[in-house]
């Protein structure tokens, strides 16, 4: 009885702490099932070999290899999908171990991430090509947006080349129109003086005629002069005559009076006063012979004057002659200068319509010249124009090659 | 303490091997001391499971493991990051076994790691083979070392030239073992 009753109390206390210690892993069970619900799958149940009981420990195993089960799940899952999404595709979810549709489930996340695989293949290979596009797009758009640039610059340094030219033309036309004006003042007054020469010649060609005609009255007045002492002279040779006739009979009177005395002498007293008469002719014969004498002296010397005032009439008649003959000359000179004058006048007339031609042909290159620096300043215009629109082009192609790189704006 | 133990185990060069569809499943703390082992690791180690929890986790280390190979799974993990290694491991009887480990750390919610798991499954036989020339070549190198820091370095230098020639990183060339 006393055995029974105490087998008895010792299987109830076995069986009392059997339900304590269930009870006990119960609440621990609880406890872990709560924190894996609760998605804290670090919770486990540990010194299951205290348990005690191997039915309960089996339990206490299996809950621990379900939590087990569910932790590899979701670490392979996220670190294999974490790999994927890294581009590492050779970390695929670790199957072994993994039984039932925790291994379906992997599968097909091996499955996607196959698929993402080949996918993201394509998609390097797409990149890749249009990136071979893009370089080739780019390199090309360079060599022309570089041309372009090239060429605009080309343009303009030309048209600042032509336009510093056309500047020096412009400079060169104002100042060669310049200096044909002055040339044609110039010329104009060269005119006015050739004209003045011209005319200056003409007044000294009427002098120079007048002074010759002079000098052919002189001439003809010497002449005349020449003739009327040459009468002069004639009549002194006439009155030179006759005062050798008046001296013979001066001495015919005298010799007769002589002869008169001596007659009277013979006739004595009778004759005395014939011969006073006879002295008295006598003395008239001698101052008659005398006076003719005298006369006779200043007859000569009206001759030697008279000689002597033809011969110095006709060396100044002909000096006056060579007087006029030289102003003839000159006259002649005068005149083939005047006719040069004229000719030299009416070459610088040409000249100055000429100078008129060029000038207004300057006139002409200024304005041409004005025209062109302002083609040339709309060349330049379009030049930057060109530059511009060429930066642009690049700039918009780049825009375009960055987009199609898929490159975010700002990097 | 647990260290002596390791040496203390007589290898039996017997091996042992883990089932196809079996997981290893341990947890540590951030020390690397045992918080979980489950029951598939306690029966292949043949530890109990007092003896394991709070041992650390080379109770189960092989000699033949170089020691560059545990150097980088701790610098890989500590960083965050997950690792694969072939590991050799010892049982308490001295029998080995070979495992493909996937160690992985645990955050919280903020992001922090508080621990680390280890998954351990069954190793394809050529990837074994492939390990063991590997382990043979890197301890070859750490053996010209008497400092264990000096030779886990020498070891992961080698291994890194291994890589570079190879043109890879540790993980591509972990999966072509």
């Amino acid at each position: 009885m006393n055995t029974a009753t105490e087998g008895h109390d010792v299987r109830i206390r076995e069986l009392e702490e059997r339900v304590q210690r269930y009870e006990t892993w119960v609440e621990r069970i609880t406890k872990v099932c709560e924190d894996a619900v609760a998605g804290e799958l670090e919770s486990r149940l540990v010194h299951v070999d205290r348990a005690g009981d191997p039915q309960l420990e089996r339990m206490l195993d299996s809950i621990n290899n379900a939590l087990d089960a569910v932790d590899a799940y979701v670490r392979e899952s996220r670190v294999s999908l974490d790999a994927a999404s890294q581009g590492k595709f050779f970390r695929r979810f670790v199957l072994k171990g993994l039984r039932g549709t925790y291994r379906h489930a992997a599968e097909t996340i091996n499955g996607a991430s196959q698929t993402m695989a080949q996918r993201t293949h394509e998609l390097a290979e797409a990149s890749r090509c249009r990136d071979r596009v893009a370089n080739e797009f780019e390199a090309f758009l360079q060599h022309v947006v570089e041309s372009v640039a090239k060429a605009a610059h080309d343009m303009r340094e030309s048209s600042a080349h032509i336009g510093s030219s056309v500047d020096g033309s412009a400079k060169e036309a104002v100042s060669a129109e310049t200096a044909a004006q002055q040339l044609a003042g110039e010329v104009q007054s060269v005119a006015a003086a050739t004209e003045q020469l011209s005319a200056t010649a003409g007044e000294i060609n009427r002098q120079i005629t007048e002074s010759s005609n002079v000098a052919r009255g002189a001439v003809e007045e010497a002449q005349r002069t020449q003739s009327t002492i040459g009468d002069l002279a004639k009549l002194s040779q006439t009155i030179g005559g006759v005062l050798r006739l008046i001296s013979e009979v001066a001495q015919q009177t005298n010799l007769l009076a002589l002869n008169a005395t001596i007659e009277a002498a013979r006739a004595g007293e009778a004759g005395k006063g014939f011969a006073v008469v006879a002295s008295e002719v006598k003395n008239l014969a001698k101052q008659t012979s005398k006076s003719t004498e005298e006369i006779t002296r200043h007859i000569n010397a009206i001759q030697t004057t008279t000689k002597a005032s033809v011969d110095a009439i006709g060396r100044i008649s002909q000096t006056i002659e060579v007087i006029s003959a030289t102003a003839q000359h000159i006259a002649t000179n005068v005149e083939q200068q005047v006719v040069a004058t004229r000719d030299i006048s009416a070459s610088i007339q040409r000249a100055a319509e000429r100078t008129d031609t060029v000038a207004r042909g300057m006139g002409y290159v200024s304005s041409a010249t004005h025209a062109t620096a302002d083609s040339i300043s709309e060349l330049d215009r379009a030049a930057q124009s060109l530059e511009t629109h060429s930066q642009s082009l690049r700039a918009e192609a780049q825009r375009f090659l960055a987009t199609i790189r898929c490159e975010t704006s700002g990097t | 303490m647990q260290g002596n133990l390791v040496r203390s185990v007589r290898l039996t060069g017997r091996e042992r091997f883990l089932g196809a569809d079996e997981l290893i499943v341990t947890k540590t703390d951030l020390q690397g001391r045992i918080t979980y082992a489950n029951r598939v690791f306690r029966r292949i180690s043949e530890y109990s499971e007092a003896e394991l929890l709070g041992a650390p986790h080379n109770i189960v280390r092989h000699p033949d493991m170089p020691r560059c190979v545990f150097k980088l799974l701790w610098d890989t993990i500590s960083s965050g990051r997950e690792i694969f290694a072939y590991v050799v491991n010892v049982a308490s009887n001295g029998d080995h076994y070979w495992v493909l480990a996937h160690v992985t750390p645990t955050f919280d919610d903020k992001g922090a790691i508080i621990g680390y798991h280890s998954n351990r499954r069954m190793p394809e036989r050529s990837s074994i083979d492939n390990a063991r020339a590997l382990y043979a070549q890197l301890n070859a190198e750490e053996k010209r070392h008497s400092s264990p820091a000096r030779a886990a370095e020498a070891g992961l230098a080698k291994l890194n030239a291994l890589l570079s020639q190879a043109g890879q990183t540790y993980e591509q060339f972990f999966f072509t073992l």
